[in-house]
């Protein structure tokens, strides 16, 4: 029989393996890898953070980019079909990319009493199968989410086809179905993957208008690539078309009486080695549903309208500093008839990630997200803000196994009722991709 | 979660694990980038070839295992032509004086390390030239590019060439390939021309 003491010490022995292999959210396609027999740090600085090749490689429509040489002529996407390696299933499909963590969070909100929560869990499950179909320049890409968030939630939350042609140096794409609204992916900066769990608040925090940046809809998206020689600078642009969201934010997938559409266009200039620039705009409707003063639930269709900049420098491939805007400008509506105004909110973000040796960093990010409904019976100027540091460590030789331990403290309060609110949460995990 | 979350997880699973099982492949197609089998000694190098062999692993290293790096067997101007490319890569970002010394390094590898494991081969494969082909179809890192019962590059399946080439053909193709081949001319001696010849004529 197992004595106590050393059911004790084995528990404080897991707890303490988790707490040092911290956790993150599981993104990366270890299909690809294996595909080329590269080790992930070909196209990420760390899993899941896209690098210049990383970026390339979806531009080019999941083709590894080549060798851009002065004076020679870069391949077409069609000659890089031919030199690709044999298509099999163990090459376009990743069965499972997880992460298992352990979180503690407490919360405090106005009027409620303060919570507290701790819990190991799986905290997501990823199916992936994406490649291009052999011989041709057709390109597909598919991820099947068991869990998210910790909960079973079966959902196909990207799934999409295109096309790509031209050049390596000189390539565009054609795309359609389910994607990320980033899917042109943006420069370091304004990629919805972090090193730290999550990503910026102007990309992931919902508006007053239940509107986030991080959000897959279905629809059509074209895309432009130039890059000079050894990929010493690149410019890519993307414009898309899509459903936009219902009412409570969630993707519009089938068919809707909404019928206009949104659209979303990124620009994106790699400048040196690592470091570019983004801009990203949205313009949009949605439906929105607002109680009115008597408490009465209206449906009001407000313009949605995004604008952000993004940038980042990357200092002798050791420290990357990154900053972000994002400027929200929606509509608003205090009852159906009136009186009108506005929802504006303003975020910024600057982060630092200090890669001390490949496959290990630290990383420490401050957000702030100024926000204001404006009109009678708005409650004035409220702001939300939020740091977080962490820390990754690659485990494997490859990096596909990554641990990471990251701590948050947000505090601020809401644009709609200005209830104060603060959330600091510790989470350690550990993710798989393979 | 409701009974139709689970039974659909469930099916996903069942679909994406037979689809795996169907499409596995035992040897070429395993994440293979967390195994390193070849291990180079820095003390057995002389002091001059100690940088560039840490410039070769800290560049070379972060997109290759040492075994993809060194495989391939190449001559010293190949060995630049290629440095050269990589360094045309996104992502390679490393410089002239860099590239240098990688190649430099490359190049000591192969008349060093790399020769004296092909003079082994002819002592550990015994009397047979046909076992003795097939270690030196790995030691001139043949498999980079090319593939033999689904093992290897299957970019290029070498399966039935000992029924399609003669022996002449066969020995042109490896040093002399022709103009717009992507395969570089191998500068291999004769009597391991002859011995590698040979096993590639028993892949019928």
């Amino acid at each position: 029989m197992i004595s106590r003491s050393r059911v004790v010490s084995l528990f404080c022995a897991a707890v303490s393996l988790l707490a040092v292999f911290m956790p993150r959210q599981a993104s990366a396609v270890p299909q690809f890898a294996r595909r080329y027999n590269l080790k992930c740090s070909a196209c990420h600085t760390i899993v899941p953070v896209l690098n210049e090749q990383g970026y390339m490689f979806k531009r080019l429509g999941f083709h590894l980019p080549p060798a851009l040489e002065q004076g020679k002529a870069a391949d077409r996407i069609s000659q890089l079909v031919q030199k690709e390696r044999e298509w099999s299933l163990t090459n376009n499909a990743s069965l499972a990319v997880t992460d298992f963590s352990y979180t503690a969070e407490r919360t405090t909100s106005e009027g409620t009493p303060p919570s507290s929560t701790s819990s190991f869990q799986v905290g997501s499950w990823n199916a992936y199968f994406g490649g291009w179909i052999p011989d041709t320049n057709f390109f597909y890409y598919s991820e099947f989410d068991i869990v998210t968030g910790g909960s079973t939630n079966p959902d196909l939350s990207n799934a999409y086809f295109g096309y790509s042609g031209g050049r390596a140096d000189s390539s565009w794409y054609l795309a359609g179905g389910r994607e990320h609204l980033q899917i042109g992916e943006g420069t370091r900066a304004a990629q919805v993957y972090s090193l730290l769990p999550n990503s910026p608040l102007l990309l992931e925090n919902p508006s007053a208008t239940n509107f986030v940046v991080d959000q897959s809809p279905v629809g059509v998206d074209a895309g432009y690539t130039w890059a000079s020689s050894g990929y010493k600078r690149v410019f890519a642009a993307t414009a898309k078309v899509t459903n936009g969201v219902n009412a409570d934010g969630s993707e519009i997938l089938t068919s809707s009486n909404r019928n206009s559409k949104d659209v979303w266009a990124d620009v994106d200039f790699w400048y040196a080695p690592e470091s570019g620039i983004t801009y990203l705009g949205y313009y949009g409707k949605k439906d929105n549903v607002n109680t009115d003063p008597t408490g009465a639930q209206f449906t009001f269709h407000p313009v949605i309208r995004r604008q952000g900049v993004f940038g980042n420098y990357m200092f002798k491939s050791k420290v990357d500093v990154l900053a972000g805007y994002l400027h929200s400008h929606d509509g608003w509506a205090f009852a159906a008839t009136g009186p009108f105004g506005n929802f504006v909110g303003n975020d910024y973000y600057v982060a630092t990630d200090y890669y001390v040796w490949q496959g290990f960093a630290f990383s420490g990010r401050f957000d702030r997200l100024n926000q204001q409904i404006t009109g009678v019976g708005g409650v004035g100027k409220q702001n939300l803000h939020d740091w977080t540091i962490g820390m990754n460590k690659t485990l494997t030789e490859s990096g596909n196994i990554i641990g990471r331990i990251a701590y948050s403290s947000q505090a601020g309060s809401d644009p709609v009722g200005a209830v104060k609110g603060t959330d600091k949460l510790f989470q350690a995990d550990i993710s798989f991709n393979f | 979660m409701n009974r139709y979350s689970i039974q659909s997880a469930f099916l996903g699973f069942a679909a994406v694990g037979l689809l795996w099982l169907a499409g596995a492949r035992p040897a070429n197609a395993q994440f293979t980038q967390n195994r390193e089998t070849i291990q180079i000694n820095q003390s057995d190098l002389p002091p001059e070839i100690h940088q560039a062999y840490r410039t070769f692993k800290a560049k070379c290293g972060m997109c290759h295992t040492l075994d993809t790096s060194l495989k391939p067997s190449l001559s010293a101007a190949q060995w630049t032509a290629v440095v050269k490319q990589m360094q045309a890569m996104a992502s390679s970002h490393f410089n002239s004086r860099e590239a240098d010394q990688i190649a430099k390094f490359l190049a000591y590898d192969e008349i060093h390390r790399k020769a004296a494991a092909r003079e082994a081969i002819g002592a550990t494969s015994g009397s047979s030239p046909v076992a003795a082909g097939k270690q030196l179809f790995e030691s001139y890192g043949c498999s980079s590019c090319h593939s033999v019962a689904g093992a290897g590059n299957t970019a290029s399946a070498l399966d039935g060439i000992g029924s399609k080439r003669t022996v002449e053909e066969l020995k042109k193709l490896i040093v002399s390939p022709p103009s717009g081949s992507t395969m570089p001319p191998m500068d291999v001696p004769a009597k391991d021309l002859d011995t590698l010849v040979t096993y590639l004529l028993t892949l019928k």
